[in-house]
């Protein structure tokens, strides 16, 4: 079985007035599926860019992207976009919500573009706001949810699709300590069901309970390791006020 | 996405900016609302004209005598009469466009029933007036020919006559004087109504057989037994006219043994040329307040261009959203397009009830017909809705070739 994602000498170069910025200088990289990596870095590290090629939001300069095994260079626009609802789900660090829409509405969205008849869209949106705990929130605008509660609608989006690549970019940056251990602890029980998710983050606490961190610097991979021990039990969600499981079918 | 589906998007972005989608709309209700009104009045003065032509009778032709030159002095039309009974028949017969031609005098006529009486226009006429004139007889029955040719003592009374000679009675088969003759009463001609451009009410007027009325009524002091007042030549179509005037001009020459150079002694008009006309510069007029009227729709349409416009870059992150969760560009298209032609439609419909109000309030005021087609109310509602496809489709193209990283990033 080839890995979820393998990068070969991607590079990238941005242009930014008259000069090119190069945001990529040669990135290779191998994820397996079911694994969680954290990718560290400062800032114009090329995370946000690693992240945005590995979405398909974003092509590359040059090198090669293969998911699960099938060359989406190629790929037009429009089958990108089948792609990426089908098989990619989107953490954000602002949540990314319409907020013209419900909560329901808006977890409903992806299977919307997927094209799944509105009954079931219904039932699977709210059946996913139920497992982060939003059940009796469904029709509630954004605007009248806090930070955490909108993360949750936005893992509750995740969860509906149920894609196989998760990728989150500084999911707790906005969030209070809290609130954010709960977060990664649904992130955390997506992982033990089998997603595979890649996290941005500066956050050294945060990075330290995915099993594999990646350092990023000046457009290249300057570290690559695997943290033997797991992550930090006071961490668990379960053990913070008002923490929820997330249980993820197989 | 189901297009529906794509709707109810449409609805709620249009919702949630109420103030501004209504302002938006605006340009396109005024717009709708004023080819609406302009084509209301417009066809109801139209309508009106062609229902006076239509109660006159339509492509008929009026054949006078000619105004006579006598030492110099030129007397009026009719003055001396040349027209025949006999002219009638070789018109009827010779020039094909011609329908009929109905040889007919005419004038005054004291008309008394019990101690009822009344001065009305008497006609003398043969079968074919009536199809001359598109006339109908309400009750009772048309003169037959055997009536006609023995001169017979009966008599078609106009409503208006029918209603002061037998208020609130039939007068089916009762007798009425007229010069002192007897007359019996066969039928009641259908109401034509007031004619504005006639000046005086058709139906007030009683008809009576061509040969009865030279014989008993208005041929006492006549010159000959077979000289009328007037012809009424009916042709076959609007087009006819003119070819139909030529020839029946060539054929009347012809008969009045009217040598090269002699002025004609007869007059051949067409009694309701200038209303046709009228007809025909409202039906212009019409058009043009229209088209007019229709730029409006045009300056809406790009102001609904404009706020499609802001509203896709308000909205940059929203669309960077929906390509994170999977859109494709036909999806964006489609709901910026949908978005955009509901706000016409929306605008159309509100405009085409504004329309109607503002047409019908400006008739009631004026006291002018209006007459709002169901045609135009479709039509204006469809092309607002092409108004909004047209103005619509740069905004939603621009919106579905945002690239995603951009959109999701736009502040």
């Amino acid at each position: 079985m080839p890995p979820l994602i393998r990068l070969l000498d991607i590079h990238k170069e941005h242009p930014l007035g008259q000069r090119k910025v190069h945001a990529l200088r040669g990135v290779s990289l191998e994820i397996r599926e079911g694994e969680f990596v954290a990718v560290m870095g400062p800032s114009g590290s090329g995370k946000s860019t690693l992240m945005n090629l590995l979405g398909l939001m974003d092509r590359p300069s040059s090198g090669r992207y293969l998911l699960a095994g099938q060359d989406v260079q190629q790929l037009d626009h429009d089958r990108r976009a089948t792609l990426r609802g089908r098989e990619i789900g989107f953490i954000f660090q602002a949540f990314n919500l319409l907020g013209r829409s419900t909560a329901v509405e808006n977890v409903e969205l992806a299977l919307t573009y997927a094209g799944h008849p509105r009954k079931e869209r219904r039932r699977r949106a709210a059946e996913a706001l139920q497992r982060v705990g939003l059940g009796d929130r469904q029709d509630h605008w954004p605007g009248q949810l806090s930070g955490g509660e909108q993360q949750r609608v936005a893992i509750a989006r995740v969860l509906a699709t149920g894609p196989r690549l998760i990728l989150a970019d500084e999911p707790t940056g906005s969030l209070d300590s809290v609130t954010g251990r709960e977060i990664m602890g649904f992130l955390r029980d997506l992982n033990a069901a089998g997603r595979t998710i890649l996290l941005v983050t500066h956050d050294p606490a945060v990075a330290r309970q995915a099993r594999r961190i990646v350092s990023m610097r000046d457009g290249q991979v300057v570290g690559d390791d695997i943290q033997a021990e797991p992550p930090a039990p006071e961490a668990t969600p379960a053990a913070g006020p008002g923490g929820h499981s997330v249980a993820v079918p197989a | 996405m189901s297009p529906l589906e794509t709707l109810r998007i449409a609805f709620r972005a249009i919702r949630a900016n109420l103030l501004r989608s209504a302002l938006t709309m605006l340009g396109i209700i005024i717009g709708v609302a004023a080819v609406i009104t302009m084509v209301a009045l417009g066809t109801g003065a139209q309508r009106q004209v062609a229902e006076q032509i239509r109660s006159l009778g339509s492509n008929l032709l009026l054949i006078q005598p000619g105004s006579p030159n006598q030492g110099g002095a030129r007397l009026g039309t009719g003055a001396r009469p040349t027209l025949t009974e006999e002219d009638a028949a070789a018109i009827a017969r010779e020039v094909p466009e011609v329908v009929v031609a109905v040889p007919t005098m005419s004038g005054a006529g004291h008309i008394v029933q019990g101690n009822l009486n009344w001065s009305t226009l008497v006609g003398g006429i043969t079968p074919g007036y009536l199809t001359a004139r598109d006339w109908r007889v309400e009750t009772g029955r048309e003169f037959t020919l055997e009536e006609v040719e023995t001169a017979a003592k009966v008599v078609l009374l106009g409503r208006t006559v029918a209603d002061i000679l037998f208020p609130g009675d039939d007068p089916l088969g009762r007798q009425v004087r007229l010069a002192n003759t007897p007359f019996t009463v066969i039928g009641v001609l259908a109401s034509k109504g007031q004619v504005a451009a006639a000046g005086r009410d058709q139906d007030d007027t009683v008809l009576i057989p061509l040969s009865t009325a030279k014989l008993r009524v208005l041929g006492a002091n006549r010159l000959s037994r077979t000289l009328v007042d007037f012809l009424l030549v009916k042709v076959t179509t609007d087009e006819a006219i003119g070819p139909a005037q030529q020839q029946i001009r060539q054929l009347l020459r012809q008969r009045h043994r009217l040598a090269e150079g002699v002025e004609d002694d007869f007059r051949i008009g067409e009694p309701f040329a200038a209303m046709e006309a009228r007809a025909a510069s409202t039906r212009s007029l019409t058009y043009l307040l229209a088209a007019i009227a229709s730029v409006s729709l045009v300056v809406g349409g790009i102001s609904i261009m404009n706020i499609m416009l802001v509203s896709v870059t308000e909205r940059t992150r929203e669309i960077g959203l929906r390509q994170a969760l999977g859109a494709r560009r036909r999806n964006l298209l489609n709901q910026f397009l949908v978005e955009a032609t509901t706000l016409c439609v929306l605008g159309g419909v509100v405009g085409v009830l504004v329309g109607i109000a503002a047409a019908f309030g400006i008739g009631a005021m004026a006291g002018w017909p209006i007459w709002v087609s169901p045609a135009s109310v479709i039509l204006a509602v469809v092309f607002s809705g092409a108004i909004g496809v047209f103005f619509g489709f740069y905004p939603a193209h621009k919106a579905s070739r945002l690239d995603p990283i951009q959109a999701l990033r736009f502040e």
